[in-house]
């Protein structure tokens, strides 16, 4: 294997470790709140609608943590920031992907119990399983990227890190807008945007690849040279 | 294999700090070198742009006449060992082996398994568990048996106590017989260490003061010890690194070399002459109220 596999094996995994703490944790959570709270919608939600907003903060928050604890880990053993570029992308995506896949599990599992409901989030219902999957995936990686950004804003300076933190909720805003993600709260909600799902899904996924691509290219330049600061 | 390491004209500036400014040296493989210097005057900025940690802003560092920098082929090739807080650490000292041993093809587990009984730590233990000098022995164990052709300790023995530090230089000593690289050891503890370094290299201000072998740096000076008069008077008009005195007996630290009138002239004033101590001689090249040496 060259040295990016190994990168993108070992990202994943210690990133998926964290997210074995944080489900589980989260899947408890959920079974004692429908224990406790009696409202009919929030009984009839799954999990899995419970779990998509939320593995997006997840993400969001590996994304501010990475730079800190994988880019130092990665010089020291001689990758360059090159690789850890690409192989923070390609380990972000698959973490994604393992995070949906264990939730929906957990969400089937728990769905075949008469305690838990098995519905989506309401403002999803009607649009099908393709949209809200490819919606959440790529919003979840949108955020992913955010947290990256912010991260490697702030290992440069204050004032970038706070410019990150600007473009992050610009572009936060426009992929939950876009998809109409409601159910994440936030600026949405508080603009009062219905979203552009009923345009074409093509166009969405478009636009939030563009906007993935944007991110991508000013975390290139962000950590191109980034400096390990020792002491 | 790595045949030179050159530093030509590197300066480094962060913010509106100059940190480091002009340094030129070359370094070769069989060899230690000291890297001395006060605090803050810019030892682990040296370091850390070998280690490719930050990019000089001026000048360059050349392996084998290539820049290392996002270098996938010359990055690996250069370990930077030095002191890391571990508190939020939970890995052990093997999960930490067995990432060196993927991504530094030259890591022998075996002989860092010798190194760390030698140290007498455990390796299967969370490294936030273990005391400073514990986890300094891992990355002194780590430094040592990646093989890397360029490593560098930076204050690496600091929590270590003093049999861990004296076992460590006698295998960093072993290593270099072994598979001879570029070792560079920045440390305070220089009259413990400078029996380790082949050449000496002093670092003051950001830029390098002298970089000389060891041998030929200690022939700079010599130590005049005897009474107070007759001392005096052998040293009046030479360039003088110090004094001590202990009741009846004075020590003059002189820069120089001593022709064969003067070798007689210390017969017969009956006073010893010693090598001029390396602690000696760079806490006088470093210090600001004296004149230096050029």
């Amino acid at each position: 294997m060259n040295r990016l596999g190994m990168a993108v094996r070992d990202y994943t995994a210690n990133i998926t470790q964290w997210g074995l703490w944080y489900l589980p944790i989260f899947a408890l959570v959920y079974m004692i709140l429908n224990i406790f709270i009696s409202e009919p919608e929030f009984n009839r939600m799954s999990f899995m609608a419970m779990a998509l907003p939320a593995n997006r903060i997840f993400m969001m928050i590996v994304g501010i943590l990475a730079s800190y604890v994988f880019l130092e880990w990665s010089v020291n053993l001689g990758l360059t920031r090159k690789i850890f570029f690409k192989g923070m992308f390609a380990a972000g995506a698959a973490v994604i992907i393992i995070l949906s896949v264990l939730s929906f599990v957990i969400s089937f599992v728990l769905g075949l119990m008469p305690w838990f409901g098995s519905s989506l989030s309401a403002s999803w219902e009607g649009l099908g399983t393709a949209p809200y999957v490819t919606g959440h995936l790529l919003t979840t990686y949108l955020y992913f990227i955010s947290g990256l950004l912010i991260s490697a804003g702030f290992h440069r300076a204050f004032l970038p890190g706070m410019g990150m933190i600007l473009l992050s909720i610009i572009m936060i805003g426009t992929g939950d807008f876009i998809w109409g993600l409601n159910d994440s709260g936030g600026v949405v909600i508080f603009l009062g945007f219905e979203g552009l799902t009923d345009i074409n899904i093509g166009i969405l996924v478009m636009i939030t690849l563009i906007l993935i691509g944007i991110g991508m290219m000013i975390f290139r330049a962000l950590i191109r040279q980034a400096p390990i600061n020792v002491k | 294999m790595v045949r030179t390491l050159q530093l030509e004209n590197l300066s480094l500036s962060i913010k509106k700090d100059i940190v480091l400014e002009n340094i030129t040296m070359d370094m070769e493989p069989g060899k230690i070198y000291g890297l001395i210097g006060r605090n803050g005057a810019g030892k682990t900025s040296i370091l850390s742009l070998i280690a490719s940690f930050r990019k000089p802003t001026a000048g360059g560092v050349l392996i084998d006449g290539r820049n290392p920098f996002e270098d996938e082929a010359l990055m690996p090739k250069v370990d930077f060992l030095y002191e890391v807080d571990y508190s939020a650490e939970m890995e052990t000292a093997q999960d930490m082996f067995d990432d060196a041993q993927r991504y530094k093809p030259a890591f022998e587990m075996e002989y860092a398994h010798e190194l760390m009984d030698g140290f007498g730590v455990v390796k299967d233990k969370a490294i936030n568990e273990l005391s400073k000098g514990q986890q300094a022995a891992v990355s002194a164990t780590i430094g040592l048996a990646t093989n890397s052709p360029i490593t560098m300790f930076d204050e690496i023995t600091n929590g270590m106590d003093a049999p861990a530090r004296k076992y460590f230089y006698k295998q960093l000593l072993a290593a270099n017989e072994r598979h001879p690289r570029i070792f560079i050891l920045s440390t305070h503890l220089v009259s413990e260490m400078d029996y380790l370094f082949d050449e000496v290299i002093i670092i003051h201000k950001g830029a390098v003061k002298l970089q000389e072998p060891m041998d030929q740096l200690l022939e700079r000076g010599f130590s005049v010890t005897g009474t107070e008069e007759n001392v005096a008077q052998f040293t009046k008009g030479m360039k003088m690194l110090g004094t001590e005195r202990l009741g009846p007996t004075r020590s003059d630290m002189v820069l120089g070399r001593l022709n064969e009138s003067q070798l007689m002239e210390l017969e017969t004033l009956d006073l010893k002459i010693s090598p001029v101590k390396l602690q000696d001689l760079f806490i006088r090249l470093t210090d600001e109220d004296r004149e230096g040496v050029k």
